[in-house]
Parts: C-alpha cells; sequence; structure tokens
C-alpha cells in the first residue's frame, strides 16, 4: 500500500512494514541533539537514575551543542555550559560543538552544515525547531526533558502516529521571493488551524524543489510556527547531493509513493506569494510588505537558524551593497548562526568595508542570542525591530514592549538601507 | 483502568492561544526548579487576574491552543510548580502536551469549554477512563479523553523504561532486546 515519506521513516524507525495514523510506535532514533539548556541536567538525572558509570546508548548517534546561553559572565549561563562541557567529556561524544570549536552556533544551523542531517533518518532534539531538519528530508522530532532522558537511556521515543496533509507549491517564485515569504504566508493561512495542528506535513511541489537546500530548512523550520508536528520536504537529487558533498553516506532518501494518502491537501501557485512582514505579537500576523502601513524601525536583526544560514547572510549583504549600505539611524544587528557563516561574512575584505560604513554590529559569538531573548542585542523598551527569526511573542526578543515584525533577509536589507517598509 | 482523578479549586480563564514565552520567560529557564519558576509564570500575561499571585489554581482552562512555541520544559514545570493539576484547552501545541505527560507533571485535557467561566469560580474536574467531566455551578460538560494509560494513570515516561529495565536485568539487558513501551 502506498505511504507517504515520514509514514516510511517512522515505520523503519519502528521496525514495522507499515504504519498508519493514530498508530502509537516506540521509535528508535537515528540521532539525538541536545543542548546547553539540558545538558546538565540531563547529566545529573541519568547519573542518578542508572549510576555516575553508566553509558548513554550511543555516544556516536549523540550531538551536543552551546548555543543559547553563551554568556559565561552570568554564573547561571556558565554553569549550563559547564554541565554540557561535563557530560560530552565523561560520554566520550564526539559530535560536540562548545563555542571555540572549529564549526559551533545554533544547533539547527550546525548539524546540517557539519553533514548530520541525512535524508531518511528521524532525528529528535529538545528544542521545537528539531522540525527544521525535514529541509533535507530527515523527520526532525522536536522532543522535551523527558523523552530525551528516555532516549539517552534506550535510544527510542514514543510517537503517535500524526496525520498526513500535503502541501503543494507548483510553477515558480518571482524575484524577490524567499523561502521565509512562503513558511509566513502559510503561517498567515494555516497556522494552528484544526486540520493542521499536531501533522505530519510534506510540502512539495515545483516551486518548492526549485529552491536551495538551505531555503529548504527556512520553510522546515516553522513547521513549529505552523503548529505541525514536523514538516518535510521529500528530497531531491540536488539535497541529497548536498548531503553527500558534506561527507555523509550510506543513507536511504525517502519519497512519498505515488497514491499515498493525506488527511488534507491544500494547492498553491507560486504566483499566491509575494514579499511579506509578520506584525509584532505572533508569526501568522502577515501581511504583503506592500500593503504595509509606512514602518520606521529603529533595529535590523539578522540572525537564528531560520534567518542567519549562509545562504541568508549572502542575501542580506548582496541586498545591502546593492542599496548603497545602510541608512542613517538605524541600527543594524547581525548574529549569524554558525562559525563558518561567521568566519565567511568577516572573511572578505570588501564585505567587511560595507558592515563598517554600515556601522553593522557582527555578535562575536555565533548562537540563539536574542531571537529566544536569553542574552545578546536584546530588543529595549518601545524598539522597533525588523528581525528574520521565527517568532515574535511579546516579550520574546526583550522588552514586553517591544514590536519586533518578521521578515526575510531581503527585506530585512531594505529595511536597514531605506530604514523604512511599506508603500 | 487506573482510579479516577478528581482536582478541585478555583479555574483561571485564558481566552486565545497561550504561548510558551507567555508561560515562562526564557531568562528564567536556566533553572528547573518548580518552586523557582512558579513566581514567573503567567508574569506578564495580560489579564485582570494575577496568575502567580492570585492562585493557586489547580485548573486553567484556555479558549484556544495552549503550549505554542518552545519545547522548554519550564512552561509545564513552571504551572505544575503553581499548582496547575489540569489545563483544558480547544488544543495543545504537540511538544507542550508530551512534555506534560512525559513528566507526568499535569494533565494536558482536550476540551472545548463553553460557556467559560469567570476566573476563581469554584470547579470539579473528573477525568475517568475514556470521559473528562467538568463541574461549574452545578453545570456539568463532559468531553472524550485521549491520554494513554500510563499517563492517566499518573506515571512518567521514565517510569515505564525503568520498570522494563528492572524487568529485562538492568538497562543493558533492555538496550539488547529493545524497549518497545
Amino acid at each position: 500500500m502506498a505511504q507517504t515519506a515520514s509514514e516510511k521513516i517512522l515505520a523503519r524507525a519502528s521496525g514495522r512494514a507499515r504504519v498508519a495514523p493514530g498508530d502509537v510506535v516506540v521509535a528508535r532514533v537515528d540521532r539525538a541533539m541536545t543542548y546547553d539548556p539540558y545538558a546538565g541536567e540531563l547529566r545529573r538525572r541519568f547519573a542518578a537514575r542508572w549510576g555516575g558509570r553508566a553509558r548513554v546508548w550511543d555516544p556516536e548517534r549523540l550531538v551536543l551543542v552551546a548555543d543559547h546561553f553563551l554568556d559565561a559572565d552570568a554564573p547561571d549561563q556558565r554553569a549550563l555550559l559547564d554541565g554540557l562541557d561535563a557530560f560530552a567529556r565523561e560520554q566520550g561524544v564526539r559530535h560536540y560543538f562548545p563555542v571555540g570549536a572549529p564549526n559551533h552556533g545554533v544547533c539547527h544551523a550546525v548539524l546540517p552544515e557539519e553533514g548530520l542531517v541525512r535524508p531518511g533518518e528521524l532525528i529528535a532534539g529538545t528544542d521545537s525547531h528539531t522540525c527544521h531538519y525535514g529541509g533535507f528530508g530527515a523527520i526532525g522530532l522536536g522532543v522535551g526533558l523527558d523523552a530525551m532522558e528516555g532516549i539517552l537511556a534506550v535510544g527510542r521515543y514514543w510517537v503517535e502516529v500524526p496525520p498526513m496533509v500535503r502541501i503543494e507549491i507548483e510553477g515558480r517564485f518571482a524575484t524577490g521571493v524567499y523561502a521565509k515569504d512562503v513558511i509566513l504566508t502559510l503561517c498567515r493561512d494555516l497556522a494552528n488551524e484544526r486540520g493542521l495542528l499536531g501533522t505530519a506535513v510534506e510540502l512539495d511541489g515545483s516551486a518548492v524543489q526549485a529552491l536551495h537546500p538551505e531555503e529548504k530548512l527556512t520553510l522546515a523550520n516553522m513547521a513549529a510556527e505552523l503548529g505541525a508536528r514536523w514538516l518535510l520536504v521529500p528530497p531531491d537529487d540536488t539535497v541529497c547531493a548536498w548531503v553527500r558533498d558534506l561527507g555523509a553516506d550510506g543513507f536511504e532518501p525517502q519519497r512519498p509513493d505515488p497514491g499515498a494518502r493525506y488527511a488534507r491537501t491544500w494547492r498553491y501557485d507560486a504566483c499566491d506569494f509575494v514579499p511579506v512582514v509578520a506584525r509584532p505579537g505572533a508569526p501568522d500576523r502577515v501581511v504583503a510588505v506592500d500593503a504595509l502601513e509606512p514602518t520606521r524601525f529603529d533595529e535590523v536583526y539578522v540572525g537564528s537558524c531560520t534567518g542567519a544560514k549562509r545562504f541568508d547572510l549572502e542575501r542580506f549583504v548582496d541586498g545591502l551593497d546593492a542599496l548603497g549600505g545602510a541608512a542613517q539611524g538605524v541600527r543594524t544587528l547581525m548574529v549569524p548562526a554558525t562559525r563558518r557563516g561567521h568566519d565567511w561574512l568577516l572573511g572578505d575584505p570588501a564585505r567587511r568595508a560595507l558592515l563598517e560604513r554600515s556601522r553593522v554590529e557582527v555578535a562575536a559569538q555565533p548562537g540563539c542570542n536574542a531571537c529566544f531573548g536569553g542574552h545578546g542585542f536584546l530588543a529595549g523598551t518601545g524598539t522597533v525591530r525588523l528581525s528574520t527569526t521565527n517568532r515574535n511573542f511579546p516579550g520574546r526578543m526583550g522588552a514586553k514592549d517591544a514590536q519586533v515584525f518578521l521578515a526575510s533577509p531581503a527585506l530585512a536589507a531594505r529595511a536597514a538601507a531605506e530604514g523604512t517598509l511599506g508603500p | 483502568m487506573s482510579a479516577p482523578v478528581v482536582v478541585e479549586g478555583p479555574v483561571y480563564v485564558v481566552r486565545g492561544n497561550v504561548d510558551t514565552d507567555t508561560l515562562i520567560k526564557s531568562r528564567h529557564c536556566t533553572t528547573t526548579d518548580p518552586a523557582r519558576l512558579a513566581p514567573h509564570c503567567l508574569a506578564e500575561l495580560d489579564h485582570p487576574v494575577p496568575f502567580a499571585g492570585g492562585g493557586p489554581f489547580p485548573i486553567v482552562v484556555c479558549a484556544g491552543t495552549f503550549g505554542v512555541g518552545s519545547a522548554r520544559i519550564q512552561a509545564p514545570l513552571a504551572l505544575a510548580g503553581a499548582g496547575v493539576r489540569a489545563v483544558l484547552a480547544t488544543a495543545f501545541a504537540p511538544i507542550f502536551f508530551e512534555n506534560c505527560i512525559n513528566g507526568a507533571l499535569l494533565l494536558p485535557l482536550c476540551a472545548t469549554v463553553d460557556p467559560l467561566p469567570d476566573t476563581g469560580v469554584a470547579a470539579r474536574l473528573q477525568v475517568a477512563g475514556e470521559r473528562i467531566v467538568l463541574s461549574v455551578d452545578d453545570r456539568e460538560q463532559t468531553w472524550p479523553c485521549r491520554l494513554p494509560d500510563w499517563a492517566l494513570a499518573g506515571r512518567s515516561w521514565m517510569s515505564l523504561i525503568e520498570d522494563a529495565a528492572r524487568a529485562a536485568g538492568g538497562l543493558d539487558a533492555l538496550r539488547e532486546e529493545g524497549f518497545r513501551g
């Protein structure tokens, strides 16, 4: 019987011939990721339950990342980083990305850059944006602390197979339309809708498949904002080649069978999408940029796994360059998602000159920074900020009354260069 | 079937979706101690009755999707630390839902409560088998309950793994045979 890509991945992971929505399976994860907010607590719990000498189920399949609380001068954040470090050391974790490693930064940007996201795999992570890995055709399963504690013990976690839904976008996106515009528009139409909440989404179609591999990660990243359990873009040859070029091999990409059944299918034409921004408060408050009331920005923030991968940094820098640099009165803040991205950004004299001319402040450390409000470039009271991140719930990036708009890196460049968006 | 769960006390009522940043801001999330988290729970919600100061409210009712956003365990921990034992909401964000039951922290119950009571009104909630019953002012509303048996029985996910390890003769033996839930 025909199956979706998600069903095939879950069937393999749970040792069954097939699974169907509503089945509860205990699935073996191919990889697990956790980070500084939880590693110390997991280390403590793991030792308390299984003894101080106990080893995690498979240190080769575990990835540990420092990205959220990187303010080493704050004692509580320092303690979290120390806990992560101790856990990595004791367990002999090779895929460990602390500050100072050759590559490090936001977990969801680091794993795909390091060839640790492979099509057809089931990857569990203690973060709601673990769905990001769906951009490379994996199931990115966001889980909580207790789920990860169980995975460290037995390498498995329970999954109720969600309803399968499909979104198809055919045609060709207009110039200036990026993945961020697409996923924000889908949030406008579908976020937390009854037919979509908790589902496994397959996002496909000629317009989607023509996007750059990192753009597919951006689409999958914001499955969290859609309310989906995960989102998977069926991997095409370009994505598979991209992943192989990073040194990954031996994976089995899964695509939906012809005739696979979906509880619901939404069909779009690429022409339905235009550049958009999300207004402050929630990522589904989306309006076409041309219909936005004229809005002046105090700050532009380019950061996060959603909006500061290499592809995103390139779009921002190219846009800023084409428009003649940043306007007076706009504070431009950049937090490259990874060390690789950071080094690319500052590694070219012409780029560095552009950033200096535009008074762009680049964070010393890649990481989550203000995206989740932990530290760094937090938004001050009353600040109007355009951000390339994924969420703008009140107070998330700083002050409760800060006005945070979301948009693509290309629109962020326009906002930085012109100081305003809207007609 | 497990024994019925009964929760009695004043309700706290929220209209619209509740995101995890509203439940607990990230700057408080460097701890997992429920007692330290509780005072900050829903602290910035625009609501006439303060949640942390005005409670405890063992039952939260939400007309919307509850727990939208982050995977942070501190969201249900903060609620549990503040004395919440059940949340009734139109729908739940999936990871928040799983966090609640995996840690046996509180019961996330899908229920569209209509009419919505006022915050502070005394209510009685009973969850028995496959039925949720909420009684407010002699008015009773019922919904089907879709929680796994182990969650209804107040078991945590880790306690199931621990039992299985014991039965198998240790964690290594359990890994060998493969944990099947």
